[in-house]
């Protein structure tokens, strides 16, 4: 240290650095912060870990609707890091919302907002709102399933603010749809507008800490002064907090170890979360999938469910006018609140208030995390979907129909062809012109993993690969009691003849391992053992033969018409 | 009043406290730092594997004239799938055929053939390189890169990543 001091002495003369020092450092706090205490530090140590792993995935991530979700694919699969950077982003803002709102919480219990810290609580309560457009905004940018619906949602809420709705839902969205100028606001507001909004106001926000002194830990019975007080009251009660300051020790060691050894913890906690829980890239936004269910990132689930209770002319009222009201009682607490007490078990109505408030926001989150799911939904593997992209890309429908549309140049893909398997279409996929001389399909020069996620998808229109010999027998064994299928079978369920060209293997394989994860309503029982006879390979097998079911008598069946004709 | 003996321990915990943050701020400093300077540095490690590409018929290509190529290469680039136009000079002698990266190894300016000359040369700083890549005058530090090539059935075939002679 002693070889700093001439830099630290130049630094001095020109910037008065000791001064700002013992300011910043050395002023004393008064007795009593524990641990709880620390939440402040935590939350803004959450926030320069947002500002840095934000900065570093901005280096990787392409704002517009063709490549966002591309990218967001190649940071987490693909850079080194990637996905624990991406888990940390994720998942420190999850806790950065956890502690904000402790850090809220521990303000108010504690009467932290009164005189004189009212505008320390306000700025507070502003950037409590701007932290909840930090996860709006940054939500959407995966450009995923998830992403694309909660948006679609939020934006919908949004025109339901009177007269200026419709307005603002334009503004919001960069026009009337959700698409590539939607990306782009979201994306300047959430790495610049934003940023720059709350860092100023942080730096209010601590200035104001500094100045005024973190309040003394309240004692029961114990009355200060608030703001329609003479000024010598006023002037009393500042006195008393500088006596009581005087007594404490001073920021730096004994505060700032605390909160060090505090954040270092919460640092392990969001790393761990990022490590083994480290967030997905889910399915590309797609409009025209109707069967996906929308669902809020968790911290607004509580309006999710919220607005359920509210009928259509009312739903303002949920959407608009309450979570206003809220917000604005929250901003104006310091104002409102008019007792001299500060102890939470002094004021006994506030108290009650304010867990009448966090219990009915907690019941609403879990009523909402829990509400079933509307449609049965199992999403595509991430190579199937991915070949799906290619597929689309390449304009592949011009010529080849899946399950009747489209071209009628190539054969259908959802028929499996005797002895075309996964080998022959690659090979084919490679030089379209050696296994078939003459054929019309251009070599597309594509990549080795292009070819292999296009075998994956063609795989799958045709039911994942073909079922074994034994699927006919396993379905007539296991099935046919209820369900019909080539003119054999019962009536219970419905009939399968043309099961393949609405369901795919992968939701046919989980409905018949557990059908009440899919719709609760299902009369049909598990077939997996130990709960039910079939084993996860007979279940494969026999959702692959379902898979292949297009049609009447499901003689596009090979294993099947081998059966029938011998 | 506080006496020495008072006063010890409240220096020892002063000091522990001190160890305890310095501590704590190189652990979580080094824990947030590494994976960022890791996710940037990327691009040193990563290395995308090599793509060949169909030319043409070797027969169809002249002897001891430089022949500019262009072909489509199709390749990964960050979260891009792309297809991109991309040339070569390929050169046929008597002993066998090279491709030459067309770059100039000065600072990668387009060079081009000079047929009354028989040289390669640079419109950047007149770089000159003859038949074989050779530099013959200008700032080139090394002679032309190459690209791996194979021939397969009379077709030729190149890989375009260049590779670096010495002088």
């Amino acid at each position: 240290m002693r070889g700093i001091e001439p830099i630290v002495s130049w630094l001095d003369e020109r910037l008065g650095v000791r001064a700002i020092g013992r300011a910043l450092f050395a002023r004393k706090i008064p007795a009593g912060t524990g641990w709880i205490y620390t939440l402040g530090s935590i939350t803004l140590f959450l926030f320069v870990l947002q500002l840095a792993t934000g900065t570093l995935l901005a280096t990787s991530y392409a704002p517009t609707p063709d490549h966002a979700f591309d990218s967001v694919r190649y940071i987490t699969e693909e850079a080194p890091f990637g996905s624990f950077l991406r888990g940390l982003h994720v998942w420190g803002a999850t806790v950065m919302v956890v502690a904000v709102l402790l850090h809220t919480l521990r303000t108010f219990m504690t009467g932290s907002y009164k005189f004189p810290r009212e505008l320390t609580w306000m700025s507070g309560a502003l950037l409590i709102m701007l932290v909840l457009g930090f996860g709006f905004t940054g939500y959407l940018l995966p450009w995923n399933q998830k992403a694309y619906w909660a948006t679609q949602v939020g934006a919908r809420l949004a025109e339901q603010v009177p007269l200026l709705g419709p307005a603002i839902a334009r503004l919001l969205l960069g026009g009337g749809e959700l698409g590539p100028q939607t990306l782009t606001r979201f994306y300047a507001v959430h790495v610049l507008v934003l940023p720059a909004i709350v860092v100023s106001l942080i730096a209010v926000h601590l200035f104001m800490v500094v100045r005024q002194g973190i309040s003394a830990p309240p004692r029961r019975g114990e009355a200060t002064a608030i703001a329609s007080d003479r000024a010598e009251d006023r002037q009393r009660a500042l006195a008393e907090y500088a006596r009581r300051k005087e007594g404490g020790k001073s920021f730096y060691p004994y505060t700032l170890a605390k909160d060090a050894v505090a954040i270092f913890l919460v640092l392990a906690l969001v790393a761990s979360l990022a490590w083994y829980f480290a967030p997905e890239v889910g399915e590309i936004a797609d409009a025209a999938e109707t069967s996906f269910n929308p669902r809020p990132e968790w911290y607004f689930l509580w309006l999710f469910q919220f607005l359920k209770y509210f009928p259509g002319n009312l739903e303002v009222l949920g959407a608009v006018v309450l979570p206003t009201v809220g917000f604005a009682l929250l901003f104006a607490l310091p104002l409102l609140d008019r007792s001299r007490h500060r102890h939470p078990l002094d004021r006994p109505f506030m108290l009650a208030g304010a867990l009448g408030v966090l219990a009915l926001l907690v019941g609403l989150t879990i009523a909402g995390a829990r509400s079933p799911l509307a449609t049965a939904y199992v999403p595509m593997a991430p190579t199937v979907a991915r070949g799906a992209r290619i597929f689309h890309e390449l304009h592949c429908e011009s010529c080849h129909s899946v399950r009747g549309r489209g071209g009628a140049v190539g054969p259908d893909l959802a028929v499996s062809i005797p002895g075309h398997d996964s080998a022959w279409i690659r090979a084919h996929f490679r030089n379209p012109a050696e296994l078939l001389p003459g054929s019309p399909m251009p070599a597309f020069g594509l990549l080795d993993d292009e070819i292999e996620a296009l075998v994956a998808y063609v795989e799958e229109l045709r039911g994942g690969g073909p079922p074994s010999e034994n699927a006919p027998e396993l379905f007539g064994r296991y099935c046919t009691a209820c369900h019909e299928l080539g003119g054999r079978g019962g009536h219970i369920g419905p009939s399968l003849d043309d099961i393949g060209s609405s369901r795919s293997r992968s939701f046919l394989h989980r409905y018949i391992e557990d059908p009440k994860s899919l719709f609760t309503d299902s009369r049909m029982p598990s077939w997996l053992a130990p709960r039910g006879p079939l084993s996860h390979e007979q279940i494969e097998d026999l959702a692959r033969f379902l898979a292949a079911q297009h049609g009447q008598s499901a003689r596009n069946l090979p294993s099947q018409s081998r059966k029938e004709n011998p | 009043m506080t006496c020495a003996a008072d006063r010890e321990p409240t220096l020892e915990r002063r000091g522990f406290l001190v160890w305890v943050f310095w501590t704590a701020m190189a652990l979580i400093a080094s824990s947030v730092v590494t994976p960022l300077v890791a996710f940037f540095s990327g691009p040193l490690v990563q290395r995308r594997s090599p793509v060949r590409v169909r030319i043409g018929r070797l027969d169809d290509l002249p002897l001891d004239r430089p022949q500019r190529v262009e072909f489509v290469l199709r390749r990964h680039d960050g979260w891009v799938t792309e297809s991109g136009r991309r040339a070569a000079w390929i050169v046929k002698r008597q002993n066998g055929v090279t491709a030459f990266d067309p770059r100039c190894t000065h600072l990668g300016c387009a060079y081009r053939w000079r047929d009354a000359t028989g040289q390669f040369v640079c419109p950047c700083h007149n770089g000159l390189y003859d038949l074989d890549g050779r530099v013959v005058g200008g700032p080139p530090p090394r002679p032309l890169d190459t690209y791996a090539i194979t021939v397969e059935d009379g077709i030729l075939y190149l890989v375009p990543s260049p590779q670096r002679r010495t002088a």
